[in-house]
C-alpha cells in the first residue's frame, strides 16, 4: 500500500508523542520535589515508608491467594471438561468469563450487601477481597490453561501416559502440569500485574492495598505520587515483559481500571 | 537483452543476506523454477520482482522497461499466493474480475473475460461460489485465474502447490503447464519440491544460500550439477569418497580397488580425497565376471528394498554404502543379503572436491 | 438376546460412582462460582426488588430515570462509546501503520511488549501521569502556556472532566485495541499484497476488501473496549476526586458511605450495569461467531 507508506510515520510520531509525553512528564515530576532537596527525594521518602513495603505485601500476598484459587478452582474443571467432559466446555467457560460483565465495583456490592452482616468467615473483608479477586482472575486462568490445551494436544499426552500404565496423579503431576507450564505462567503474570495495582475493590472493603497507598500518598504528596506511579509501572512492565517472553503474541484483555 | 531481466540483484535483511546478487535472463513465454531449500531466498526475490519488496541494488527490466522501483499495483504482474490469499468477501467471479475492475475495464468485457478464464481453469461451474466453499484445489485455480485476468505481462508463483495433496499437486501441475502453453506466458514458478521443478519447467534455477548456484534445462541440472549442494538436493544421489591416484589420468582408489574419472577438479594433487556423485539410476548391477565397461567395483549387499517400478539394493564397498536402483528383471535373481556384487557405471561423473555440504 | 445387553448397561451403581468421579472435577469451581459470582448477583438483583415496605417493588428501578441517576448511565455510556470508537479508530490506524509495513520491522516487537503494558497501565498511576502532564501544572500544559501561549485551562479545558478524563481512557484503550485487531490485520496483509498486485490503490483495497473483511472484528473489539472502560473505576475516581458522575462512582459512594442513599438503589444501579455489560458482551459474542464463517 503506498498510502500507508505517507501517512504511517505520521501516525507513528502522534502516538509516540501521547504514549511517552505523560510517562517522560511524570519521570520530571516525581524528581522535582524542590530545590533544597536532592532529585531523589521522593524516591527515598517512599522507599523508607512503611506503609509503602506494608501496602506492597498485603498486594503482594493477595495475589498470590488470587492466583492460588484460580488455579485450583480453574485447572481442574477446565482440564476434565476439555478431556473427558466436552458437553460441559461450554458451561466452563461460560462461567469463567461471566467476571467480564460483572464490573468490580458491582462485585464488591454484591459482596458487602450478601455477606457484610455476619456470614461467619465470608464477612471477613480480607476474605471477601481474596474471593473477589480470584473470581477476577477467572476470565484471565481459563483462557491460558484452555489455550495450553489446545495446543499441547492434552488429550494424547494423556492416553499415552495412560497406556503406559501410570496413575491419575501422575498424569496430572508429570505429565499435564508440567506442559502447561508456560501457558499458565502467562495469565498468572497478568493476573498479578492486574491485582498489585487494583483500587477500587480493595478501598471499598477499607483494606489498605498497593493502590490504596498510592491514592492516598497522591492526596498529600504530589511528587511522591508521580514517583510511585513510576515504580508502579516498571512493576507493570516487568510483569507484563516476562508474560510475553513465556507467551509470545497472546492477546491481553482488561486492567485494574 | 531478455523479455525479463532480474540484474544482480541484492538484499539484505538485518545481516542476512537473502538475495545475494542474483542475475537471470528470462525469455518470453519462459516458463522458470526458482527451487531451493527454505530460506534460500527464491521467495524474496519473487516477492522483489512483484514489487512487495525492493532490491538494495540491482534492477528487474520488463521488455526494456526498468521496474525495479515502481509500485507492485502499477507492475502489471499476476501473482498466485502460497496461501491463494483469495478475498474471502467475495464470489470466485468477484476475485478474478477484482483485477479488471481495479483497471476501470468496462463491464459489459469483464463477464466474458471472467468466465473464460473460469473455463480455462475448469471452474465454470463453480463462478458463484466463496472461496470457503470451494476445496483446496479449486481454490488453487480461481487463484490462478485471478492472476491471469488482467492479461499480466509476467506470471509468478509462489509455492502454489505446497498446501494440496500429492494427487492434486501431480494434476494441477501438468494444468498450470498446459494453461501456460496455451497462453505463452511468462512465468517464474518458486517452489522447493525439485521433482515438480524438473517435471515442468524450460529452464530451473537451483538457489543456495541467496545465490543462484546453477541455471539450467532440467536435463543439465539433473545430469550435470555444477556443485555438490545441486547434486545433493536435486534427486538422490550417492557420495563416494575416493583419493586421487593419478591426476592426470583421473585413477582414484576406493577401499583398494581403482576406477577412472574423466573430469577431477582442477589443480587436485595426488592422495588427496574428491567427492563423486552418483545417481543410483546410473550405477548398473553387472555378473561378475562380464567384460569391465568404465568402471567396475565389488561390494557387499547390506539389505534390499521393493520399490515397485524398481529394487533399491543398499551395497557397502569398504565402509562406505551405496544405493543402486535395479529395474525389476525376472531373469535375473534378486541380490541375497550378505551376497557379492559386482557394479559398474560410467566414468562420465561429477567430482568435487572433498568438501563438507 | 441372553447376553447381549449386559456388555453394554452399566450398572447404576458404577454410573452414579461416574458421575461423582466426573463432578470432583467441577466442584471447586462451581462451589466458588456460586458463593461468589453468581449469589452475589442474585442478591444485587433481590435487593433491587425489595426493600420496601410494600415487598417487591420496582420502585428503585423508577429512581433509576430521575435525572441524577438517568445522568450517570448518560455520562457512562457517552464516556465508554467515545473512548472506544476514538480508541479503535486511532487503534487500527496504529496497527496498520506497523503491520501493515509503514513503519520499519524493527518497531514491531517493542511496540506489542508497549502495548501489552500500556493497556493494563491504568487506575492510580495512570492518572498521575495524565496529572502531571496535562494538570493545571503539568508539563505539558506549561509547555504550551510558556512556549506557545496557549493557554489550556483558560480556553475551557480541564483534565478533571469528562474530556480530560476520555484523554486518559484511551492511553489505555489504544493499546488494547492495537492488541485484539493485529492477528486479524496480520492476517489482511496477504490480501493487501494480492490486491496491489491485481493493481488496487490503497482506497480500492480498503473499501472492496479491508473494511468488508473487517467489519465484524472491528465492531468486536468496539464492544470489548466500550465494556472495558464501562466499569473502570479507579482513573475516574482518582482524576476527578470521585466528582464525576459515572455510575461506578455513584455506586462507591453508597459503599463507601459518603453518601447515604438506599443500598437497594445501588443494587438497582448495579443491576443496570450488568444488564449492559451482558447486552454487550452478547452482540460481541454474536459477532464473533458470524466471523468465524469467512475465516477459518
Amino acid at each position: 500500500m503506498k498510502g500507508s507508506r505517507v501517512w504511517s510515520p505520521i501516525v507513528g510520531v502522534v502516538a509516540f508523542l501521547y504514549f511517552v509525553v505523560p510517562l517522560v512528564a511524570t519521570a520530571e515530576f516525581s524528581v522535582q520535589e524542590g530545590p533544597s532537596h536532592p532529585f531523589w527525594a521522593a524516591y527515598s521518602s517512599i522507599l523508607s515508608s512503611p506503609q509503602f513495603w506494608s501496602s506492597l505485601r498485603l498486594s503482594l500476598f493477595m495475589a498470590v491467594s488470587a492466583v492460588v484459587i484460580g488455579l485450583v478452582i480453574i485447572v481442574p474443571a477446565t482440564y476434565w471438561a476439555f478431556l473427558r467432559a466436552p458437553r460441559l466446555q461450554t458451561w466452563v467457560e461460560f462461567i469463567s468469563i461471566m467476571p467480564f460483565v460483572v464490573p468490580p465495583i458491582v462485585l464488591v456490592l454484591g459482596l458487602v450487601h450478601l455477606y457484610g452482616n455476619g456470614f461467619g468467615p465470608l464477612s471477613s473483608r480480607p476474605i471477601m477481597l481474596m474471593a473477589a479477586y480470584g473470581v477476577i482472575s477467572m476470565p484471565y486462568l481459563f483462557r491460558s490453561v484452555n489455550n495450553g490445551l489446545r495446543s499441547m494436544d492434552v488429550r494424547s499426552l494423556t492416553e499415552a501416559a495412560l497406556s503406559l500404565g501410570s496413575s491419575w496423579p501422575r498424569v496430572l503431576f508429570q505429565v499435564v502440569f508440567p506442559n502447561l507450564r508456560t501457558a499458565l505462567l502467562g495469565g498468572t503474570f497478568l493476573v498479578f500485574a492486574l491485582i498489585m495495582g487494583e483500587y477500587a475493590m480493595s478501598s471499598m472493603l477499607g483494606l489498605n492495598t498497593f493502590g490504596v497507598y498510592m491514592l492516598l500518598t497522591g492526596e498529600t504528596r504530589a511528587h511522591a505520587a508521580a514517583a510511585l506511579a513510576l515504580i508502579s509501572l516498571a512493576l507493570v512492565w516487568f510483569l507484563v515483559g516476562v508474560m510475553q517472553a513465556v507467551n509470545r503474541g497472546n492477546v491481553t484483555i482488561g486492567g485494574a481500571r | 537483452m531478455a523479455f525479463l531481466d532480474i540484474k544482480d540483484v541484492h538484499r539484505q535483511f538485518g545481516n542476512q543476506k537473502a538475495v545475494d546478487g542474483v542475475t537471470i535472463f528470462v525469455e518470453r513465454g519462459e516458463f522458470i523454477s526458482l527451487l531451493g531449500p527454505s530460506g534460500s531466498g527464491k521467495t524474496t526475490l519473487l516477492r522483489i520482482i512483484a514489487g512487495f519488496e525492493y532490491p538494495d541494488s540491482g534492477s528487474i527490466v520488463v521488455d526494456g522497461e526498468d521496474l525495479t522501483r515502481t509500485p507492485p499495483q502499477r507492475r502489471n504482474m499476476g501473482m498466485v499466493f502460497q496461501s491463494y490469499a483469495l478475498f474471502p468477501n467475495m464470489t470466485a467471479a468477484d476475485n478474478v474480475a477484482f483485477g479488471l475492475r481495479t483497471r476501470h475495464v468496462p463491464s459489459a468485457q469483464i463477464v466474458p473475460r471472467v468466465a473464460e478464464l473460469l473455463t480455462l481453469v475448469g471452474l465454470s461451474e463453480k463462478t458463484g461460489r466463496y472461496p470457503h466453499q470451494l476445496s483446496g484445489g479449486e481454490q488453487q485455480r480461481v487463484a490462478l485465474a485471478r492472476a491471469l485476468a488482467p492479461n499480466p505481462r509476467v506470471l509468478l508463483l509462489d509455492e502454489p502447490l505446497s498446501a494440496l495433496d500429492a494427487k492434486i499437486r501431480v494434476t494441477l501441475r501438468a494444468e498450470i503447464r498446459r494453461i501456460q502453453r496455451t497462453l505463452g506466458i511468462t512465468t517464474l514458478y518458486v517452489t522447493h519440491d525439485q521433482e515438480e521443478a524438473l517435471a515442468m519447467s524450460d529452464r530451473v534455477v537451483v538457489f543456495n544460500q541467496g545465490r543462484a548456484v546453477q541455471i539450467g534445462h532440467p536435463e543439465d541440472i539433473y545430469d550435470r550439477p555444477a556443485n555438490a549442494f545441486v547434486s545433493s538436493f536435486v534427486g538422490s544421489t550417492n557420495r563416494l569418497h575416493v583419493q586421487v591416484i593419478d591426476a592426470a589420468s583421473g585413477t582414484c582408489a576406493i577401499a583398494g580397488q581403482t576406477l577412472h574419472v574423466d573430469e577431477l577438479p582442477a589443480g587436485v594433487a595426488e592422495g588427496t580425497l574428491v567427492d563423486l556423485w552418483l545417481r543410483p539410476e546410473r550405477i548398473h548391477v553387472v555378473d561378475p565376471d562380464a567384460p569391465a565397461g568404465s568402471n567396475r567395483l565389488q561390494g557387499i549387499v547390506e539389505d534390499t528394498m521393493f520399490l515397485g517400478a524398481s529394487s533399491g539394493v543398499r551395497l557397502s564397498i569398504g565402509d562406505q554404502s551405496v544405493m543402486v536402483d535395479v529395474p525389476r528383471d525376472s531373469n535375473r535373481p534378486t541380490p541375497v543379503i550378505g551376497g557379492a556384487i559386482s557394479i559398474d557405471f560410467s566414468s562420465a561423473v561429477t567430482a568435487t572436491m572433498g568438501d563438507p555440504l | 438376546m441372553p447376553n447381549a445387553p449386559t456388555a453394554t448397561t452399566v450398572s447404576p451403581m458404577r454410573r452414579a460412582n461416574h458421575i461423582w468421579a466426573n463432578s470432583v472435577w467441577f466442584l471447586p469451581l462451581g462451589i466458588f462460582a456460586l458463593l461468589f459470582l453468581l449469589l452475589p448477583s442474585i442478591g444485587l438483583f433481590i435487593g433491587s426488588v425489595t426493600g420496601g415496605p410494600h415487598g417487591v417493588t420496582l420502585s428503585y428501578f423508577g429512581q433509576l430515570f430521575q435525572n441524577q441517576y438517568l445522568d450517570a448511565y448518560k455520562v457512562s455510556i457517552e464516556l465508554s462509546a467515545t473512548t472506544a470508537i476514538v480508541g479503535a479508530a486511532a487503534g487500527v490506524a496504529l496497527a496498520w501503520a506497523v503491520v501493515g509495513g509503514g513503519l520499519p520491522g524493527f518497531l514491531r516487537p517493542f511496540f506489542l511488549t508497549f502495548s501489552g503494558v500500556a493497556s493494563n497501565f491504568a487506575g492510580i498511576p495512570l492518572a498521575f501521569a495524565f496529572t502531571a502532564s496535562l494538570g493545571p501544572v503539568g508539563l505539558v500544559t506549561l509547555f504550551l502556556s510558556n512556549h506557545i501561549g496557549l493557554n489550556l485551562y483558560k480556553h475551557g479545558f480541564s483534565l478533571f472532566g469528562f474530556t480530560g478524563l476520555a484523554i486518559t481512557y484511551l492511553y489505555f484503550q489504544i493499546p488494547l485495541m492495537v492488541l485484539l485487531m493485529v492477528p486479524a490485520l496480520d492476517h489482511l496483509k496477504q490480501w493487501g499484497e494480492a490486491a496491489s498486485n491485481l493493481g488496487a490503490n490503497s482506497w480500492q483495497f480498503w473499501w472492496h476488501i479491508g473494511l468488508p473483511i473487517l467489519r465484524l472484528p472491528l465492531l468486536g473489539a468496539t464492544l470489548l473496549l466500550f465494556g472495558n472502560s464501562f466499569g473502570a473505576y479507579a482513573t475516574a475516581y482518582a482524576l476527578t476526586s470521585g466528582m464525576i458522575n459515572l455510575v461506578p462512582i455513584v455506586i462507591g459512594q453508597e459503599l463507601s458511605g459518603n453518601v447515604v442513599f438506599s443500598p437497594n438503589l445501588a443494587d438497582a444501579l448495579a443491576v443496570g450495569m450488568i444488564v449492559i455489560m451482558i447486552t454487550v458482551f452478547a452482540v460481541y459474542l454474536i459477532t464473533n461467531r458470524n466471523e468465524a464463517r469467512w475465516q477459518r
